[in-house]
């Protein structure tokens, strides 16, 4: 399978040499005759509902047109094809088509995948060749600001379903000759076309050809997007942690580019996943960087926090109720004995229990319909919660460490990274009720030695903190730094241009 | 092979449940008390709290005596009468009873100062007559005595009213035998009418065993004198005829000379620069330069009188609190062991010299 770059050809001339195979040996070439053409391409085909052939004779031209009608803007056809072929007087006919986007196939097998696409295929008599119209027409969604990446301040669109329109929102945003497009054409039957996005100019060759080397191993009926392209090509699959990150987000994704990060983008999917990331980049919000420095710097901190809360407080909460009661202040003792004297339950299985319980609130909160899913909410959250406490089968404490474990782990703005963290903290509750802080301890020293082993791309994931570089640290990972201050590029990606900003804040003088 | 699996799953499971001590099984027990009026006697009283909710604060919910040889015979003898084991981590009063300490405190406490959970920062107090009975008696409006002891100890604490101790504090003079250290504890007692307890004073130890004792005022000064001043120290001095001065100490310096001839006794010099703020002086005319001098001279040579008063009690009950002997045999450890110090500790020459000076004389916050 080759890769095409941006530019050099057109799009509409690949293949994926994948899905042809079997078929190129009993196909032969066009003949003379269009009625033979067609009928040869439509046995290729089977007998499809939607594909529509139509004959047309004028003065000059004799021909049959080969489409797909639901897949086709049926319109355009008739003003871009068919009514120049009827007015024209020139000798070359095809000449006088009016359509932006045309080719000449000699391969059958090659029209077929540019008849998929939603290309018109134009057989005229006398010619072995068929030529192939775009006149696709698309079906569009509103850009929408994603419901799940929602800022305060900054722009407010997002990523459609379609790969042309989210290329135009980046284009539209980076204008930069260095912004290449490479297509890649995945899934043997779904013929998915994907993008490969990077700015050559920063982003490292090596990764860009590592990616390359990843999409172009893919060799699969059907992609789904965006999920199985994650799998495909991300470096560990069982690790919790995501080490891609996924976003809805055109201002986000060019940041990312900007960095010297590399975007891959697949046709039906809104979500463009961006490689290589770090741990910290997933906490990275676009809002902070609308936000002024000292309360994005804040912002960025709370959710580290709440990223140790979320993974460590039921685990605390469980270590403390059952092996270190000490280290509760005297007063804190009493009303927290208060609450578990009467509990049947080992503080594991109430804690679990709650969890368990909440995971599944917000399962059932996604699924229904908004005004439902508030219902939900409202009767999971407060009503099953008061009822538990006051029933006695699980203390407030336990409620309230649940509560703020499960709010805090919303706090990601990347909600892999959110999923992760609610999944991590299962495994330390277990470690905590067995052992104690010392299981506590050695469930968290497991997770650092796995951070700091984990790759996104070949690239380390726990930068800047493994490999430790404290200028990146105090740049853009725990503080966000003003603008002016960011005179280079973080090092995880690798960019072969460093500098990014010189002497903004330097003002002329007057 | 089910065997194995089961084996395998307790190996997983069940790892570390031998050292689980559930919050919920455990009585957490805040004070307790000791009244050892023999050596082969040890009483032991345990004060459980309840806890409270938004109805009703917490309170005492039983209070568990028992008497064994040593201290952990009688925990022991109070586990089975408590309806869970007693954990002793969280306490933060010890009440010893004055009678109890006699002859030696320390197999009082030898159990705490083994045990890994004993809690360190928990206040030894002195009762005057028998602890049990201060568990026993009805606090009014303090529903929860052991908290109502610590806060009260605590707040002297702050006014230098008692020394600031501790289970750890108390330690380093029990152990430390002859060589000029002494410990003290705050004393309290119980007034039955009121229903309330009272912080009397301190109890001064020599080596183990209580050698003396002195009021609140004198334990103020004693504080001051050994530079442990708390968040605020109040005197109160008369002034001529039917009039007193209430003075807040606010900053002190000390310093402290020691002279070790090779013959001849050993003596100190102890100076104290100190600054006071006036709360309370009803003839006033604090802002003349003259009558300033003269407050001035009179307080310094109050505060010289209680400190040389002050000293001699504890010259009297042979303890070093100073820490005078520690310094010298730092200074001069031959010369220090020559001296004897429990004989020449009460013969010591102590010249103390006080310079007081007013610094405020208006509002005070």
């Amino acid at each position: 399978m080759a890769v095409w770059r941006s530019g050099e050809d057109d799009p509409l001339s690949l293949t994926a040499g994948g899905n042809t195979k079997p078929q190129s040996n009993d196909s032969s070439l066009f003949s003379l005759s269009a009625a033979e053409n067609t009928k040869q391409l439509i046995d290729l085909l089977g007998k499809s509902g939607d594909l529509k052939e139509r004959t047309f004779s004028y003065e000059k031209a004799e021909g049959r047109l080969l489409y797909f009608e639901t897949i086709v803007d049926s319109g355009r056809i008739e003003e871009s094809i068919l009514r120049p072929l009827s007015e024209t007087d020139m000798q070359n006919v095809e000449e006088a088509l009016t359509v932006l986007e045309r080719e000449e196939i000699a391969d059958p097998d090659k029209a077929i995948a540019a008849l998929m696409q939603g290309k018109v295929l134009l057989f005229l008599e006398g010619r072995s060749v068929c030529i192939a119209c775009g006149v696709e027409t698309f079906f569009l969604r509103s850009i929408m600001e994603p419901a799940n990446e929602k800022v305060i301040r900054g722009s407010h669109d997002g990523f459609v379903e379609n790969l042309n329109t989210n290329i135009a929102l980046i284009r539209e945003r980076l204008k930069s000759p260095g912004l290449m497009i490479e297509y890649v054409q995945l899934g043997q039957k779904t013929n998915t076309r994907v993008a490969i996005i990077y700015e050559k100019e920063i982003a490292n060759p090596e990764l860009v050809e590592e990616l390359k080397r990843r999409v172009n191993s893919i060799d699969m009926d059907m992609m789904f997007d965006p999920g199985f392209l994650e799998d495909m090509v991300e470096d560990s699959t069982l690790s919790p942690f995501p080490q891609v990150l996924n976003t809805e987000r055109p201002d986000r994704a060019i940041a990312n580019i900007m960095d010297g990060r590399i975007a891959l983008f697949g046709d039906g999917s809104p979500t463009c996943i961006i490689m290589p990331v770090t741990f910290f980049a997933l906490y990275q919000s676009p809002d902070d960087y609308n936000a002024r420095t000292i309360p994005g710097s804040f912002y960025r901190l709370l959710r580290f926090l709440s990223f140790l809360i979320a993974i460590l407080m039921p685990g605390l909460y469980i270590a403390i109720v059952g092996f270190h009661l000490e280290v509760l202040p005297a007063d804190l003792i009493l009303t927290i004995k208060g609450g578990v004297q009467t509990v049947p339950f080992p503080p594991i299985f109430e804690v679990l229990a709650m969890e368990t319980a909440i995971e599944i609130i917000r399962e059932a909160g996604v699924r229904l319909p908004t005004p439902i899913g508030q219902t939900i909410g409202i009767v999971g959250g407060l009503i099953i919660g008061d009822a538990v406490v006051s029933a006695g089968f699980a203390s407030r404490t336990t409620v309230i460490v649940v509560a703020v474990t499960a709010i805090s782990s919303f706090v990601a703005p990347s909600a892999e990274m959110s999923t992760a963290t609610r999944l991590i903290r299962f495994p330390l509750m277990i470690l905590a009720s067995l052992f104690g802080f010392y299981g506590l301890m050695f469930g968290v020293v497991l997770i650092a030695m796995h951070l700091c082993k984990l790759e996104s791309l070949g690239r380390p994931y726990f930068a800047p903190l493994a490999p430790f570089r404290l200028k990146d640290m105090l740049r853009d990972t725990f503080i966000k730094q003003p603008a002016w201050k960011k005179k280079t590029r973080p090092l995880d990606s690798h960019p072969i241009r460093e500098g990014a900003e010189f002497g903004s804040r330097e003002w002329v003088k007057k | 092979m089910k065997k194995w699996i089961g084996l395998g799953l307790s190996c997983l499971l069940l790892a570390g449940c031998w050292d689980e001590r559930q919050l919920k099984e455990r009585s957490i027990i805040f004070g307790a008390a000791i009244d050892a009026p023999s050596k082969e006697e040890i009483a032991f009283t345990v004060a459980i709290p309840e806890p409270g909710n938004e109805q009703k604060p917490a309170s005492t919910k039983q209070v568990i005596s028992a008497t064994g040889r040593t201290v952990r015979e009688s925990t022991r003898k109070i586990d089975r009468k408590a309806s869970a084991v007693v954990e002793i981590g969280k306490m933060r009063v010890l009440l010893i009873s004055k009678e109890s300490i006699q002859h030696d405190i320390y197999p009082l406490l030898d159990d705490l100062y083994r045990n890994a959970r004993s809690p360190l920062n928990a206040k030894i107090i002195i009762t005057e007559g028998k602890a049990e009975p201060f568990f026993r008696n009805e606090i009014e409006g303090e529903p929860l005595y052991s908290t109502y002891y610590h806060t009260l100890i605590e707040s002297a604490e702050d006014s230098t009213m008692v020394p600031n101790t501790n289970l750890q504090r108390f330690a380093s003079p029990l152990f430390d035998k002859s060589d000029g250290e002494a410990a003290m504890a705050p004393l309290i007692t119980f007034n039955k009418e009121e229903k309330m307890a009272e912080v009397k004073g301190t109890a001064l130890f020599n080596d183990r065993r209580i050698a003396g004792e002195l009021s609140v005022a004198e334990t103020t000064v004693l504080l001051l004198m050994n530079d442990e001043k708390g968040k605020d120290a109040t005197l109160t001095f008369p002034m001529g005829k039917e009039e007193n001065m209430t003075i807040r100490i606010e900053k002190m310096k000390r310093k402290m000379k020691l002279h070790m001839p090779k013959d001849g006794p050993a003596s100190v010099d102890l100076s104290y620069q100190l600054s006071y703020r006036v709360t309370d002086y009803p003839p006033g005319h604090l802002e003349e330069q003259k009558v300033v001098k003269k407050v001035n001279k009179k307080i310094s040579d109050e505060i010289k009188q209680s400190m040389d008063k002050t000293m001699d009690k504890i010259k009297e009950a042979e303890s070093d609190i100073l820490g005078i002997g520690l310094s010298m045999s730092a200074k001069d450890p031959d010369r220090f062991k020559q001296l004897k110090w429990e004989n020449a500790y009460p013969e010591l020459n102590v010249k103390i010299h006080v310079k007081a000076e007013i610094i405020e004389s208006g509002i005070t916050f």
